[in-house]
């Protein structure tokens, strides 16, 4: 059962009228059993893991808070040996075949037979996700930020809340663990309602009129590179960064949605980062939820930017390969990873030169004609570690961007080629017009234009319209079902 | 202007600028909760009650809409018009489809019918396409072809199936859907737009206004099958019998059930086909085929219900193998009329079927069949 999915609509639709027809105590239980059956529906031979990890936290959660906090040394074996222990399924399924297949390959180069073969294990929906989120909560309930929670419906809710189960964001214990300890309180609000549903809709959009439409190009252009020169090349690896924020961010927007629908307010995980204007303004605008977990959980520990540059940028550098691997567990992630550290390291230490060129040439970085110029370049930076990213390997990446620069071919623009990449004319139209869409809304977004309210505030028949006409836009010019193999969600591998 | 987030008190939370400030707390997220929760109202209740209707009617008319139109020309409930009733319907697979040619009925005959067999459609949805046909059109004679008693499972392929249920009435589609369709398929059965939307940039006018057969629901082709030519049937002797799996047979007792329980009459046949171990696309065995037909002839003895083997009677009715398949399995225009013409003249003599050929209601029959004959005379000249 997929988000976008008639089947899952209808159950979110029956699954809202019992939620807020049981009384308020029993709310978290009726959310846990459909959170459950979301999720065996998605992944029903691994059930096991999200148990798990549930069960293993919540117990290591106690644990720790009932420990002395005069023996340190002890807590923080405790805490260690807690976290190993969650991470532990997410670090062999997930990363077992990367390690296994490397150490094999640095054995040959040795020429020692490698006493092993690669490990080959399918990753459970959502893995990266849960024991994240589990991962945060032990650190919050060892720092004191929250108490360990005692109810075992409220944390496992927690871990698997079907919102998020599937791509995030990854809640913190702060804030959705203290909203579901009050779910009892929650009340019908229509407000709130009304705007998840528009918030979904909003999702919905994202993730099936552009994000699966950009996905029938870029996946015709990556499956077959070597026929095309750097011009369409260089469109498909722009298309993949929007078709990555639309699908990640689709997915998210629905999950904020339907927590919203459901009385909660969730991380809201993205914030228009192509309009950053710089590397490290857009991580704290794409995928929040994750960006300031590492921050907060990694780069700070590690001593963030307390001990000195040099140790800053290691610790920049340290988080972003983590970052790159968290992704996925391939070297093209990691360099991926790396370059985004690397753009940061750079930025930092060319910084007093830019500071100088602004002021020996006079120029006021606030226009907007070189505000508009900045983002276009920091852009085009983002862009091309999305290579690495989306490149079936590290070779493929090479080699595309060998070919871009040795074939330039600019014809391909006009000469009906364009058309020839999975897309006809009309589809690349309803692309166009989803794409203008997708710009006004981001500037409203970011210009923290409140279109919802506004919507919600028009005349019933003005909003009937409009709501009828946008959903039904959706279901005739999305890409879904069975007549297109839509792309399952990218970050759910993740 | 209200600013983003001014409904919910958390959201400033969320936004990467406050991301390092300190955490709402639980107090101040409650008293903010109590000021800003709106209730229901019986007035926003109908409002949302009112666009959901609406909404509903949009896409239950999309629906309608997007239907692929392939195929349609072969199904009753595919057609632009059709009678309130026909004197008989054959029913069954893509060989039926292509054998029994009803305008050449009329022509000789003088009674109504309609060829409502699809591609691959299996017994099991053959009992709800009967079903609906008997209910809607009320046919004196039902001819049912038992080619795919070979086929042992409740679904066969999805687009066949598609093609054969998604025209259906809700009262029969729906329990067809679960009976017969695997959970994984239930969403694009159930929500035929979730599966044709796709449709969007073919919608043209035949999809708004509909369409006719002009040969009322039979394939016709022109062609030899070139491939056969040489090759000699292996029969297999009438006494060997073998009994189909048991779904086809549940659902073939199924079509007899509600053939007695509405007075409708059935007749079974068996067509002829021709499958040889020589033939590279062969995909089923001819002798297994043939000794669930000759069960068939206990089948329809005990349950006193008329069939006819034609594979039996090819030497009686001229049927010539070389020269009457336009492919190994399915009949060519010649084929199809030598079975038509036996097929006329056994539903003509064993039952009471009236002639409305002089019968004024029925004029535009002769009109259709004017039409077709121009069509017929074109496709045969062309293919010659």
């Amino acid at each position: 059962m997929q988000f976008q999915s008639m089947i899952f609509l209808i159950f979110f639709f029956v699954l809202c009228i019992v939620y807020y027809a049981v009384p308020g105590k029993l709310k978290k239980y009726w959310l846990l059993l459909v959170s459950w059956v979301f999720y065996l529906s998605l992944s029903f031979e691994f059930p096991f893991y999200l148990l798990a990890v549930t069960l293993f936290s919540y117990v290591m959660g106690i644990a720790i808070e009932r420990m002395s906090h005069n023996s340190h040394r002890k807590r923080n074996l405790f805490l260690a040996f807690a976290l190993v222990g969650t991470f532990s399924a997410l670090a062999v399924i997930k990363y077992g075949g990367f390690f296994t297949e490397n150490a094999a390959r640095f054995l040959e180069i040795l020429q020692v037979d490698p006493p092993f073969s690669k490990l080959q294990l399918v990753q459970p929906i959502g893995l990266s996700f849960f024991s994240f989120q589990a991962a945060g909560y032990l650190i919050d309930v060892y720092r004191g930020k929250r108490t360990a929670e005692k109810n075992i419906i409220s944390y496992a809710l927690f871990l698997s809340f079907f919102p998020i189960i599937m791509s995030g964001p990854i809640e913190r214990s702060t804030n959705f663990l203290a909203q579901i300890d009050e779910s009892a309180k929650i009340r019908i609000d229509t407000n709130k309602i009304r705007h998840g549903l528009l918030e979904m809709l909003y999702g919905y959009f994202l993730k099936i009129m552009v994000a699966d439409r950009l996905n029938i190009f870029v996946n015709t252009v990556f499956s077959d590179h070597q026929a095309y020169g750097g011009v369409v090349l260089t469109l498909a690896v722009i298309a993949f960064g929007i078709q990555l924020y639309c699908d990640f961010a689709g997915i998210s927007t629905i999950a904020l949605g339907a927590g919203e629908v459901l009385g909660f307010s969730l991380i809201r995980n993205f914030e228009t980062p192509y309009f950053s204007l710089s590397v490290g303004e857009f991580w704290r605008r794409w995928h929040i939820s994750l960006s300031t977990w590492f921050r907060d959980y990694l780069y700070i520990p590690l001593g963030g930017n307390r001990k000195g540059v040099a140790r800053k940028y290691l610790n920049l550098m340290i988080v972003f390969l983590v970052s790159g691997l968290w992704h996925g567990a391939g070297w093209s992630f990691i360099v991926w990873g790396g370059l985004h550290g690397l753009y940061q390291i750079i930025g930092g230490l060319l910084k007093p030169v830019r500071l100088k060129i602004i002021s020996a040439f006079h120029i006021d970085p606030d226009l907007p004609g070189n505000r508009f110029l900045k983002m276009a370049f920091n852009f085009a930076l983002i862009n091309f570690a999305w290579l690495f990213f989306r490149a079936e390997s590290l070779t493929q990446s090479l080699q595309i961007i060998w070919q871009s620069v040795s074939m330039w071919n600019p014809w391909e623009l006009f000469d009906g080629t364009l058309l020839t990449l999975g897309l006809d004319w009309p589809d690349m139209m309803v692309l166009l017009l989803s794409l203008i869409i997708l710009l006004i809304m981001s500037v409203c977004q970011y210009k923290n234009i409140d279109w919802k309210t506004n919507l919600m505030n028009q005349g019933f028949v003005f909003r009937a319209i409009v709501y009828v006409a946008c959903i039904t836009a959706l279901v005739v010019f999305g890409i879904y079902g069975s007549s297109y193999s839509a792309s399952s969600f990218i970050y759910v591998d993740f | 202007m209200k600013k983003r987030g001014a409904h919910s008190p958390l959201r400033g939370k969320n936004d990467p600028v406050l991301m390092n400030k300190e955490v709402v707390t639980q107090d101040s997220f409650e008293k903010k909760e109590e000021i800003l929760v709106k209730p229901v109202t019986k007035k926003g209740f109908f409002q949302a009650l009112a666009i959901i209707m609406v909404l509903f009617v949009v896409l239950y008319g999309l629906n309608g809409l997007f239907l692929s139109r392939a195929g349609t020309e072969y199904i009753l409930n595919g057609q632009k018009d059709t009678e309130s009733s026909y004197d008989v319907i054959f029913a069954g697979s893509s060989h039926m489809n292509n054998a029994v040619y009803p305008m050449l009925l009329w022509e000789e005959y003088g009674f109504t019918s309609f060829n409502n067999a699809q591609s691959g459609e299996i017994l099991p949805v053959s009992y709800y396409t009967c079903k609906e046909a008997i209910e809607k059109y009320h046919p004196q004679v039902l001819v049912l072809d038992v080619y795919m008693l070979y086929h042992s499972r409740r679904d066969g392929n999805i687009s066949w199936m598609h093609q054969s249920m998604d025209r259906l009435s809700a009262a029969n589609r729906i329990p067809a859907i679960l009976n017969l369709v695997p959970l994984k398929n239930w969403e694009e059965f159930l929500f035929p737009l979730s599966f044709y939307h796709s449709r969007w940039k073919e919608i043209a006018e035949t999809d708004f206004v509909g369409e006719n057969s002009i040969s009322k629901g039979c394939a016709q082709n022109f062609t030899i099958a070139e491939d056969i030519v040489g090759l000699t049937f292996e029969s297999t002797p009438e006494n060997v019998k073998i009994r189909p799996p048991e779904i086809p047979v549940e659902y073939l007792n199924k079509i007899v059930d509600l053939c007695r329980k509405t007075d409708t009459k059935l007749l079974l046949v068996a067509l002829p086909y021709f499958i040889s171990d020589e033939l590279e696309d062969a995909t089923h065995d001819l002798s297994k085929d043939m000794a669930y037909f000759n069960w068939v002839s206990d089948f329809a003895q005990e349950k006193e219900i008329p069939y006819i083997n034609y594979f039996y009677l090819v030497d009686e009715i001229g049927f010539d193998w070389w020269e009457c398949l336009y492919n190994y399995s399915h009949m060519n225009y010649w084929g199809g009329s030598i079975i038509t013409n036996h097929l006329g003249e056994y539903l003509n003599t064993h039952y009471d079927l009236p002639d409305h050929r002089q019968d004024p209601n029925y004029q535009h029959w002769n009109e259709d069949l004017e039409t077709y004959k121009n069509h017929l005379e074109k496709s045969i000249k062309n293919a010659t």
